[in-house]
């Protein structure tokens, strides 16, 4: 079975879980106790708001009428109105999502590229120093909260070495025109190196704390799973075929010790996301899990509906591309 | 080119008194101990034994394939040069070129990520420096070879796609590919059925005549000695018992655990109903017994069998170690 086939069947298989999700998602608003419109008012309330948001919210009509409303306008991106600011949540959830998708990114670069440069390392030197500290390094890092090791980041390097910046995405004063929002991207697209560098700066203390946990777990991971391989069969074959131990290790092995691995990245992400509101929270950072704890704290329903969906309908999509990779990674797969 | 610089006779491989011990965080194991075999330009030596009695370790010493924990001594003579000596870079050109090996496990001997052209065409790639659409008629014709039907279509199969043989046969492609002077095959056909196993035997034969390859086929069993091998070494516990010709083990075996093993095969003339096992089992090398290392089984065991190791020495120009010869 081709690839692209295979993708279809995956498609469609993701259709419940969106339905699922959108139902809990919509449900939210109903799930506040007593009267979502009072809580959501707060001390503003007069009769004429109160009809107004009701209004707004389409919650004077019955359940499923207002479900399909929502997922109808859901799925074209139309999440409502923010009631704090009273910006479509949409365009709320958009200028923020860069700010996240940097931070998430790098992390995710960070920690699956040392994770597997660490884990593979660890197996083809094992019970060596460069194993034994690797191991000790990934139970040090599986163990630390995110919180922690963020405030001791930048107690160490932002106020006692004042190496890098304490919060944010950049310094004041600099602004880098916006392309993608992605503002490392964005400083190469116009050329400026020091603001590009400005942003790496901003970036390093939480892409490293985000990344901290996941690359410490796929460093254990890469390592148990290389250590599998190697004893495999087929790794004797490759060997007596004259095949270089590097090549042994990162093409014949490598390829297969990724396939367990690539699984614990996929759920790693989904921990991403978790510790990017975290992240965000502790460096002050711009992105979309600031934006859901102020929306929480004041109660603006449609702002947390709208994210929690954006969430959830990114996170399905995400185990797509990681289920894709899995099939290609084993042929077993494909051709089931 | 350099085949003819060889004398006639002269062996092609000579491993002289190795010895292979493995140091484990528990224990030392003694894998083999101070074995010599030699292996001619087209003729087949078979390497018999029961399980865990050191064949497989052997096998792998001569191919550099042991994992570190093992340390090895003595000589691996081929073309003038002792293996053991080589650095790791010297070592990866032969094996795969001029020594090539197949193992037991058709099934998890390939790896299940990569097609069978990749598998193949790797093997040209290392020692041929040929690569991509080059090598496509010839690994065509290597699978056409091994008696692959339909080989166009087969190699963009993975193996989970092959049946057993199949794979076996795939295996036997790769060892092949470079035409090498030496082929170790350790227990090729154990895990197939009866029938496959013949064709696959049949196979190997067909490819050692043509490439006039040296033949070290490992087994447990001696039907597939007699239908192969013109030289027999019975090993057990690390040593080699005998040493002979292969009518000379069939005819007249010497050693106790030559007769042994002899008596575990059917044979239609004596009529036997039950096959005799050997009583007893294969020592744990960790433990080497005192003495010979048969003793504990053997029904002919003599008072000094038990303190005294037997040498291997020559009996009317055969060789076996046993003091029932002495
Ligand atoms: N990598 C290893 N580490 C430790 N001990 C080993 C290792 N490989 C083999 N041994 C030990 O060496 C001894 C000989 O093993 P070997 O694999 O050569 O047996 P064999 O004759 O090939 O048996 P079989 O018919 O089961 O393949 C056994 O006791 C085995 O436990
Ligand atoms: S040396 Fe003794 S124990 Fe060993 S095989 Fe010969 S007779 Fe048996
Ligand atoms: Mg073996």
């Amino acid at each position: 079975m081709a690839l692209y086939k295979y993708f279809i069947k995956r498609l469609a298989l993701t259709l419940p879980t969106l339905i699922g999700v959108s139902i809990i998602v919509f449900l939210l608003i109903h799930m506040i106790p007593g009267d979502p419109v009072d809580i959501m008012l707060g001390d503003r309330v007069t009769d004429a708001s109160r009809l107004a948001l009701e209004e707004r919210l389409g919650l004077n009509q019955p359940l499923h009428i207002q479900y399909w409303n929502w997922f109808s306008n859901a799925v074209k991106g139309d999440f409502g109105i923010s009631i704090r600011s009273n910006q479509p949540v949409i365009e709320e959830i958009m200028s923020r999502l860069p700010a996240t998708v940097e931070l998430t990114v790098v992390a995710l670069f960070i920690a699956v590229v040392f994770g597997i440069i660490f884990g593979v390392s660890a197996a083809r030197y094992r019970n060596t120093t460069i194993d034994y500290s690797m191991i000790g390094f990934s139970l040090l890092g599986v163990s630390i909260p995110i919180f922690w090791l963020g405030m001791m980041l930048i107690f160490f390097f932002s106020v006692i070495l004042g190496w890098l910046p304490v919060s944010g995405r950049l310094a004041m004063g600099i602004a880098i025109p916006q392309v993608t929002g992605l503002y490392l991207v964005d400083a190469l697209f116009a050329g400026n190196i020091s603001y590009f560098w400005d942003a790496l700066k901003h970036l390093a203390l939480p892409a490293f704390s985000l990344a901290t946990v996941s690359l410490a777990l796929i460093v254990r991971v890469t390592r148990s799973s290389m250590l599998d391989v190697l004893s495999e069969d087929y790794i004797r074959t490759a060997r007596a075929k004259g095949v270089r131990e590097n090549k042994v290790v990162f093409t014949h092995a490598l390829k297969n010790a990724m396939i367990p691995v690539v699984t614990v990245i996929g759920l790693q992400l989904a921990k991403l996301m978790g510790g990017a509101i975290l992240t965000e929270t502790v460096f002050s950072w711009p992105g979309i899990g600031r934006l859901l704890v102020t929306a929480i704290s004041v109660r603006d329903y449609p702002v947390v509906q709208g994210v929690v969906f954006f969430v959830a309908f990114a996170f399905i999509a995400i185990n797509i591309v990681v289920d894709l990779f899995y099939a290609y990674l084993d042929p077993r797969i494909r051709y089931e | 080119m350099e085949r003819g610089l060889l004398l006639p006779g002269s062996p092609l491989l000579e491993v002289n008194n190795l010895r292979v011990e493995f140091t484990t965080d528990r224990s030392k194991i003694l894998a083999v101990d101070g074995v010599d075999i030699s292996l001619e330009r087209g003729k087949t030596l078979g390497l018999v034994g029961e399980s865990g009695c050191g064949k497989s370790v052997t096998a792998l010493a001569v191919m550099g394939l042991l994992p570190r924990h093992a340390s090895i001594s003595g000589e691996v003579i081929f073309k003038d040069r002792n293996l053991l000596k080589l650095r790791r870079g010297e070592i990866v050109k032969i094996r795969g070129n001029q020594i090539s090996m197949i193992f037991q496990e058709p099934m998890t001997s390939l790896n299940p990520v990569f097609n069978i052209e990749y598998q193949l065409a790797e093997v040209f790639k290392l020692h041929r420096g040929k690569s991509g659409k080059e090598v496509r008629s010839e690994i065509v014709d290597l699978l056409r070879t091994v008696g692959i039907p339909n080989p166009e279509r087969r190699m963009k199969d993975y193996p989970h796609q092959l049946s057993g043989g199949m794979r076996q046969r795939v295996m036997i492609a790769m060892a092949m590919a470079c035409e090498p002077d030496i082929l170790i095959a350790d227990e090729p056909t154990t895990a197939l059925d009866v029938t496959i196993q013949a064709q696959i035997l049949e196979l190997m034969k067909e490819l050692q005549r043509i490439h006039d390859t040296g033949l070290l086929m490992i087994t447990h069993d001696l039907g597939v000695i007699a239908q192969v091998a013109e030289n027999v070494a019975v090993m057990y516990a690390g040593h080699i018992m005998e040493y002979s010709g292969v009518r000379d083990i069939f005819s007249d075996p010497l050693h106790p655990y030559t007769r042994g093993l002899l008596n575990t095969i059917p044979r239609i003339s004596k009529k036997r109903t039950r096959l005799e096992e050997i009583k007893g089992t294969v020592p744990h090398m960790s433990n080497v017994p005192p003495g010979c290392r048969f003793h504990e089984r053997c029904s002919e065991r003599l008072a000094r069998c038990s303190e005294e190791t037997p040498p291997l020495s020559n009996v009317n120009g055969r060789t076996v170690r046993c003091w029932l010869y002495k």
